[in-house]
Order: C-alpha cells, then structure tokens, then sequence
C-alpha cells in the first residue's frame, strides 16, 4: 500500500490547502490476483485520504479505531466482504456518534441517513442489494464528514461578542483616564494607519516595511531638531538589512545571507569583532567600576562569540550571579537583561540591538505611540516574522562542547531554560523598550496602546474568521501579539522597582 | 498602579479569555479505544502488509501520463505505469485528498487515527507528539492475531508512538536534514530483510523522504524478491491450489499455506 502523507505546491512548500498540496495518491499492488473485484471504469476514484483507516484496518484484520471518520473504500474490496465491511465502519462510527452527540449536535438529514442504515445493518434488512447500499453508506458519508468538518471550523460567536465587548469597554475606559495626556492629531492619525495592518494580508505579510515607513514619516513629522531627526531616520534606515523575507513574500524578496548562514570566513570574525568592541563601549559605558559580575558576564559572552568552548558555563555561573546581585541592587537588572538578550541574539543580531540602544537614547522622551511602533518594528528588524515555523529555536541550542559536569547540563539542557532562551530571542524588541523607557507614565500608555492593538485584532481576526489565510497568516500574528503583550506585562512587573 | 487600573486590566484579560475561547477551535479528544471482536465470517486475508509512505507524493507525480511532457517530475514511475497496465486486476490507483494542514506529522495522525484536525494541532508540528486515541497500530498491537510491526524511514512515527513495540526498527532522522538520501537509502538497504522474513504476520511501515527515483527502484525491488522467493517454493509446492478462505485457525501451517497461495498465482503468471 503506498501512499503520499499530502503534495507539493509547484515551489515544493507544503502545510496549505492548495489542490496541489492536498491531492495525493494511493497506490495499491497484490499478489492475489484474485482478491480486487474486476472493474470495467478507467476513470480514477477520489476518496478522503482518512478513508484510508476503516480499509487498512479491514486489511489487517483488527477493529476501526475509535474516532475514526472514515468510510470503507469499497472499490477495493472483493464483492462477497463489502456488507460486512460497511456494517462494521457503521457500527464504529455509531459508537462515536453516540460518544460525542452531547457537544455536537447532529444534522436532521444524517440522523435520517443513520436509521436507514441501522435498518439495512443491524436490522439485517436482506431485500437490499449492495449497490443500493453502498449508495446510501456514500452518501451518508458525504453527510457526515461535511458535517464534522464544518463543525471543527465553526466559531463560538456568543463568547466571541462577550470577550470583545468586555475587552472594549475596558479599553475604552483606559483611555478616558488618558485622555488628555495621549490623545492629539497625530496620535489619532498615526494610531489608525497603525492598526489598518490588521486588516489586510497583505500590509501583515509585508508589516515589517509598513512599519518601517510609518516610523519614518513619524520622525520626518515631529517637532525635533534636524540633527537629531536626520541620525534617527539614518539608524532606522540601516536597521532595514536585518529584515528577513517571510514564505508569502518569497519571490519578491531574497533573505541577507550574512544574516543567516554559518560560515566562517573573515567577514564573520569582522562581525565578532565589531560587535564585541561596541557593546564594550556601552557595558562600560553603563557599569560601575565595582560591578564586576556585569563585566565577568560580558566577557564570557564575547568569548562564546569567539567559539570558546568553556564559555557556556562560565556564562549560565554568571547570570546566576547576576541574579542573586540584582536582590541586592536593583538597578543591575537593565545590564543583566542586556547579557541574556545579547547572548540569545548572536553576535550578528547584537548589532540590531546597538541600533536600537542608540535610537532609545536619542528619543528618550517621546509619544508612547512611537515607542509601540518601535517595539513592534524590532521584531521585524531583528529577524523574526510572526510565523510559528520561523521562530528560531536555534537560540535554545547554544553549541559548545565543553566538559561540563553532568549537574550543570542538567540544568542547561532544562526545557525551562530552553523555552527562556526563545521567549528572549523572539520578543527581544519587547523586552527592550520596557527596559529602556524610564517614566512610569510612558509605560501605562504604552501598555494602553497595546491593549487596544489587541483589541482591534481580535476583531480584524474575527471579521476574517471565513478568509483562506486565517489560519496561515492572520492567526499566527494575533497569536503573537499576545505574547508580545504577555512579555511586556512581565517585564513591566519585574523592572518595577527601578523606575521612578 | 492603583486599583482602578489593575481592575480594567483585568476585565481585560477576562474579555481576551472568553474571545481566544470562542474563537481558536478545539476538538474534542476522545481517548476510547475500540473493543469487541472481528466477524468471524472475516478472513484474514494479508499475511504482510507493506505500507509505505513517500512524503509530499504529489497525485500527478505517481499518475501514468499518455504523453512525454517536458517536466522533469512527470512521468518519473515508469514501473508503476507498467505496473497498472500489465496487472490492471492486481493493481489500484486512487486519488486521495488530504485535509489541511498538509504537514507531515497531522497527515501521519489523520493516517493512523481517522480523526480530523483543528489549528490547535498546528503547534505541534515540529515537537514530536505521542497520540494517544484509538490508532491502527494500537489496534494491531492488541489484536489475538500477533500481527508483528515493523518501522523504517522517518522517525516522526517513533515521536507519535514511543510505545509501540516494534519488531525491526530501522529509523533515521527526518527533522534536520540535509540531504534526502539518508533516510531512504537506509530504508532500501533493510527493506527486503524485514520483508522476507515472513515466518511471521506482520505491517511493515516504510515512510520515505521521497527521491522518486529511489521508490521506482523500490517497487521493483519489492517484487523481484517476491519473485525470487516465490520461485524457490513453488518447487516444493507446485500441487497446491486449493485456497482456504476462512480466518480461524492461525497455525503455522495454515498461515504458510496461504502465503504459498500468492507465490504460486505469481509463479504461474510468470
């Protein structure tokens, strides 16, 4: 029995529902040259590939498991088995049916299909021949496998319009709070063009440059001087060569190979290099002369940079010092939060992070609307799409091969640990404007806006519920957003105590 | 923060949980298994049952075209197309349409359990996940009849059933992979040594990575060992043609006997 677990779209993706990707083949050869019934037809049948389960299992002999919803192929199985077979696919299903009739209700015309059917199986009515009865099985089999199939797509619209207006008002009255304090022209004018990505597929599979222009324009427009607006529209500009391409934008767009291979050439020590020298001018910049752990955490991340095997421990021994330090001075967790990002990150994406740490510093006082857009805008520009098979697990997976004592890997392979690393490396952006922003006030708004960007796309996601890229484009990126949110939220309670 | 704000924020969450629960779809997972026993007008027809599996196997690539197109993936399974028009009575092909998501890991637990997927599912594709309903192999597994099963090829199969206690095991990677040789190099290197033992009942899965080429030569491998076996027992054999059709008794020799029922058919079709 040889067959395809599903096709190829003409690129060699697969995981939609193009026809191409869902149409596959079953092929089967016997040596009994006797047991397939003899077919006139050279037309060739469609089945379901899940059709699949009731005909192997009739072939190996054993029950139909139990959740099954396929139907015998009956095509290929010899004249005199035929009834058996069906009657026992329906018996199965039957048991299924019964199980599960208390969460889904069943249609009128399949409940009229099932007692026919009952009549013809377990009633043993033998005026029937089998092509009247395998009609009916098909044709309840339509019945129901539309049935459940459309049932598992369906919404729960009571819950849905509940937890939107429960979550409208409570924007609503966030806002009025803060009222006089965000609300302007601007704000107002930006914040819709912000959440208009929400409602196409096409500003989402091309977010990252949407952003990339509405921070721009946001620069060109405020009321800063040239100075200061020329270099932060030139950081912004260079940070653009970090944006990776996302699969709908394939053809249009070619990922930085520098960004993405390993190799080891000498432009890749260059890199180690530059980014080593920078983030020492800023840990230096930043730390006090006493704090040593900061330093000690910094120069083991440099050495893993340089591929030195003993680096890994040293690392994960110095954030554990960083951590009991912390208790002790609160301020040390900016510096600490800096050595897990810049460790996650890589040498390559710490430069996106230079980037970010310098336009943090130029527009340390700005509309929390900025910042929102900043922070969503580095999630793009540090090489991330809201795509769950381009999350980067990689960074769970830091390589060295030391000899580390069996107690310490227990700990560094921990799932914990590893799930740590790719929350970190994933919403780096996140994590970054929480830290960096200083004022308790910025922080409120700033939750504020993503509260309401949440708001809207959850909406834009149910307006969507029908669209053939729900599932592919639009709620992945809600997905994400919620998790951005959490991230925030966390941090925003962590980094408490060291804002005014 | 004061009061105030804590509890909007909270009204909040509680909105958000009542739209992701209306809104991301779940299946009801029921974890019964099938009980009872199999007609025993039923007979066990298969003494080996070889499924094999050739990711993303796209429908025209196995289909038999009339004519010579230029593209270099039609036409690519010459013994199949031989293969349906010299034994059309031993032969089936069909069209089968997979449920999206069309991902390798919900395509194999569609396979195996019957059952349709969610988005939910969606998230497990690359952490393997241990599948827990009624399933074939658990079927097999449990059935009187000690039908053995066998894996080779994808190691996805060992992710969804770590329990399942196979006979021979020749798995390779599949996830990290940077060829598509490997995996079903290996397979072809075992699959005619588990095939032929057939002493005893078994489902033999072979999940490919899917070099055309390689299933082509597969198939072909696949019958001249049939072939070759056949030969040699049928000279011992030739007298027996009487076919028994009933499933009851599972001695040895019935079920050698019924093994020898195809060799033969296929010795004398040669």
């Amino acid at each position: 029995m040889l067959i395809g677990d599903h096709g190829m779209t003409q690129q060699g993706d697969h995981g939609g529902d193009e026809l191409n990707e869902i149409e596959t083949a079953m092929f089967l050869y016997t040596n009994n040259k006797t047991y397939f019934p003899s077919r006139r037809s050279k037309t060739i049948r469609t089945v379901s590939q899940i059709d699949l389960v009731p005909t192997l299992s009739w072939f190996l002999h054993t029950l139909i498991p139990f959740s099954n919803l396929g139907t015998m192929i009956t095509d290929v199985l010899p004249f005199d088995q035929r009834f058996a077979a069906m009657k026992m696919n329906f018996q199965q299903i039957e048991f299924y049916f019964e199980e599960i009739s208390s969460s889904l209700p069943l249609t009128d015309r399949l409940n009229e299909l099932r007692a026919e059917l009952r009549t013809i199986f377990i009633s043993i009515d033998r005026q029937r021949n089998l092509n009247d009865v395998e009609k009916i099985f098909n044709e309840f089999k339509i019945e129901f496998q539309t049935h459940f199939r459309r049932q598992w797509s369906t919404f729960n619209l009571k819950r849905i319009f509940i937890g939107l207006f429960l979550m409208l008002i409570s924007c609503l009255s966030m806002i009025y709070r803060r009222f006089r304090s965000l609300i302007n022209v601007e704000f107002v004018v930006f914040s819709l063009a912000f959440v208009a990505i929400s409602f196409s597929n096409s500003f989402i599979i091309n977010e990252g440059q949407c952003l990339y222009y509405l921070l721009q324009t946001m620069i060109l427009t405020r009321r800063i001087d040239v100075q200061r607006k020329f270099l932060l529209s030139f950081l912004l500009f260079f940070s653009r060569t970090f944006l990776i391409c996302r699969e709908e934008q394939q053809p249009f767009c070619v990922d930085p190979q520098w960004l993405l291979t390993k190799t080891s050439n000498s432009f890749d020590d260059f890199l180690r290099l530059i980014s080593s020298i920078i983030w020492s001018m800023i840990f230096i910049h930043h730390c006090r002369k006493n704090d040593f752990i900061s330093y000690f955490s910094f120069l083991s991340i440099i050495a893993h940079w340089f591929n030195w095997s003993n680096a890994l421990p040293l690392f994960y021994l110095s954030l554990f010092c960083q951590i009991i330090s912390i208790f002790f001075r609160p301020e040390r967790l900016k510096m600490f939060v800096y050595s897990i990002l810049l460790f996650v990150v890589g040498y390559r994406f710490s430069l996106v992070i230079f980037l970010e740490y310098l336009i943090y510093s130029i527009v340390f006082q700005s509309s929390p609307l900025f910042f929102a857009m900043l922070a969503d805008y580095f999630f793009y520009a540090t090489g991330h799409q809201p795509v769950i098979s381009q999350i980067r697990w990689i960074a769970a997976f830091p390589t060295g091969n030391s000899t580390l004592n069996s107690f310490f890997s227990l700990i560094i392979n921990s799932l914990i640990l590893r799930g740590i690393s790719v929350v970190f490396e994933t919403f780096s952006s996140q994590i970054f404007v929480i830290i960096s922003l200083r004022q308790n006030s910025t922080i409120e708004n700033l939750l504020l806006i993503d509260f309401v960007k949440i708001f809207i796309t959850s909406f834009s996601v149910f307006l969507f519920r029908r669209h053939l890229m729900l599932w592919k484009i639009f709620s992945p990126r809600f997905l994400f957003q919620l998790v951005s949110l959490i991230v925030k939220c966390v941090f925003v309670v962590l980094t408490m105590k060291i804002r005014k | 923060m004061n009061s105030l704000v804590v509890a909007l924020h909270l009204i909040f969450f509680i909105g958000l949980a009542f739209f992701l629960n209306g809104f991301l779809l779940t299946r009801r997972v029921l974890l019964q298994h099938s009980n009872g026993t199999i007609p025993s007008t039923k007979s066990n027809d298969f003494h080996q049952i070889v499924f094999v599996v050739i990711d993303a196997l796209r429908f025209d690539f196995i289909q038999p075209k009339n004519f010579t197109e230029n593209e270099n993936y039609l036409n690519q399974m010459p013994f199949v197309r031989h293969l349906i028009e010299e034994k059309s009575s031993q032969t089936i092909l069909m069209r089968l349409i997979a449920d999206p998501p069309t991902t390798t890991l919900q395509r194999l637990k569609a396979l195996t359990t019957g059952t349709l997927p969610t988005f939910i599912d969606l998230s497990y594709n690359f952490i393997g996940y241990q599948i827990e309903e009624d399933n074939i192999l658990t079927q097999v597994m449990n059935n009187k009849d000690r039908r053995t099963i066998s894996l080779l090829g994808d190691d996805t199969w060992l992710a969804l059933y770590p329990h399942i206690p196979f006979e021979h095991l020749h798995v390779y990677p599949s996830f990290d992979v940077h060829d598509l040789d490997t995996v079903d190099n290996g397979i072809l290197e075992h699959l005619s040594t588990v095939m032929n033992k057939s002493d005893e009942s078994s489902l033999i899965i072979a999940h490919f990575l899917g070099k055309t080429n390689d299933v082509s030569s597969l198939i072909i491998s696949f019958f001249r060992c049939r072939s070759l076996w056949s030969s040699l027992r049928s000279k011992t054999r030739r007298n027996e043609t009487k076919i028994e059709s009933n499933g009851r008794t599972h001695s040895k020799f019935n079920v050698d006997f019924r093994i020898e029922k195809f060799f033969v058919s296929s010795d004398v079709d040669r």
